[in-house]
């Protein structure tokens, strides 16, 4: 279960979250949707410390965090209980993809490297990459190391597994295998934190839907909710825009 | 007097003698720069407080010194406390001759670190951001990220220019001529002062410069190719 309330960040003079606040339930998915510059990925970095919000708090679990006044000690045990999907992979350049599994298992988390390695094999076998142990991130397309980056959040067994736009780097006929990837990942219990630009995945994997707007959730509901009888105008000129290009229907 | 391209010969018997100085002279300073200059440009990137804020006035301030000047400066810093205190320990005599290849190996040092650390700062910079953030993401520590991902990425940056500052060293040694301290190119000089063949003697002392320099650039080159093999490309 994870809680939080109140965050804020600017940048500068520019007030880009104005004191967001949400609920994940354990094994629940919550999508974010809104439009660019809105704050959803500000949002996910405040939450993983990669951003140091100027407000508000966090409960993951047990574990109970002020983003302004946590201590070294806190933002590593917060990190070590999330994990994070970067909309530019971000996988470590100089290690390939098994060890890029194993990195946060074997150096973070003191796994004997024995187990680490049984279980990155284990996560990449479910991503599709039983061919791939060796390949470095330069050798592998888009789609793989996006599948290789989610079998690395996925090993950590975070609490709570933060995606950021996870497919808006990829080429368009990549998305389906990383979406693939995300349901099955939905299916296990995991607990996902997902911003998209993907609707009708949205809507299939979401057990909660947050529209975020000039740094604030403007409203938030089931995916039947947001989709089908969106309440604010906001939300609906959005949804308008966005599904009119998809051709979303339910 | 006409030129005696034999004499470059003789005068290269003499030089090579000295190699061993011109080494000493940059092989030493470029193991104290590394030593020193990695943990200052790590500082400034991670803005540790008192260390970047001290770098960042002082290193704009000293990379602005030619090398000339840290050799001048440190040879007349180090010999002037001890020359006062030499008359009370009848050291005079022993000033005069002292080997003051020490102080060229502190002032070429000093330069080297000031050089290098803004050669590791810049590869530290040419690691991407996400880099960074992948690591914290999976719950690294700063020093872990740093040994496990960032630094082995950073070298392969960090090697080509690396091998630059080492070539630089090298020729830059050669003035420490100022100080009395005979290298290659006061070795070659010496096998002139009899005849005066001065061109052939700075021939001789070009030549093993660039000798070398080419062995560097040889070397950098196989590094570099090595490094790209490791990272896949």
């Amino acid at each position: 279960m994870i809680q939080v309330r109140g965050v804020r960040k600017s940048f500068g003079k520019n007030e880009v979250l104005r004191g967001v606040g949400f609920d994940v339930k354990k094994g629940g998915v919550v999508v974010i949707l809104g439009p660019s510059g809105s704050g959803k990925t500000t949002l996910l970095r405040c939450i993983n410390f990669l951003e140091n919000a100027d407000d508000g708090e966090m409960t993951i679990g047990d574990l109970s965090v002020r983003f302004k006044h946590a201590t070294k000690k806190e933002i590593l045990r917060v990190r070590r209980r999330t994990a994070m999907v970067f909309q530019s992979y971000n996988l470590f350049n100089n290690k390939n993809a098994i060890e890029n599994v194993m990195e946060g298992l074997v150096t973070a988390r003191k796994i004997p490297v024995a187990e680490a390695y049984e279980t990155a094999k284990r996560q990449l076998d479910k991503v599709g990459l039983s061919g791939k142990y060796d390949a470095y991130p330069s050798q592998l397309s888009g789609g793989q190391q996006q599948r290789v980056a989610i079998a690395r959040a996925v090993s950590l067994n975070p609490e709570v597994i933060l995606f950021d736009e996870p497919t808006s780097a990829l080429d368009p006929e990549l998305v389906g295998e990383v979406l693939a990837v995300m349901r099955a990942v939905a299916r296990e219990g995991i607990t996902m934190l997902v911003v998209t630009h993907e609707m009708s995945f949205a809507h299939d994997i979401a057990d909660h839907v947050l529209f975020m707007d000039g740094g604030l959730v403007v409203e938030e509901g089931t995916p039947r909710e947001i989709f089908t009888r969106p309440k604010e105008p906001r939300t609906r000129q959005f949804l308008d825009r966005i599904l009119l290009k998809y051709d979303y229907s339910i | 007097m006409t030129f005696d391209a034999a004499y470059i010969l003789v005068s290269l018997k003499v030089a090579i003698r000295f190699l061993h100085v011109t080494l000493l002279l940059s092989v030493i300073p470029l193991a104290v720069g590394i030593a020193v200059g990695t943990p200052i440009a790590v500082c400034r990137k991670f803005r540790v407080r008192a260390v970047s804020q001290a770098a960042n006035i002082l290193i704009p301030v000293l990379k602005g010194i030619p090398l000339v000047l840290y050799v001048l400066i440190l040879n007349f810093l180090i010999l002037k406390p001890l020359d006062r205190l030499a008359p009370y320990y009848a050291w005079a005599d022993r000033l005069r001759v002292m080997d003051k290849i020490y102080i060229g190996i502190a002032a070429m040092s000093a330069w080297a670190a000031v050089t290098i650390s803004e050669t590791m700062r810049s590869a530290l910079n040419s690691v991407p951001a996400g880099q960074y953030e992948a690591c914290f993401s999976v719950g690294l520590t700063r020093t872990q990220a740093l040994r496990r991902i960032i630094m082995p990425q950073a070298l392969k940056f960090a090697v080509p220019v690396l091998c630059n500052n080492f070539i630089g060293l090298i020729k830059g040694s050669s003035i420490v001529y100022v100080i009395g301290i005979l290298d290659i190119l006061g070795g070659a000089m010496t096998s002139a002062q009899i005849n005066y063949r001065f061109l052939e003697a700075y021939i001789a002392a070009a030549l093993i410069y660039w000798m070398l320099c080419l062995t560097v650039e040889r070397v950098s080159w196989r590094l570099e190719k090595r490094f790209k093999l490791k990272t896949g490309g």
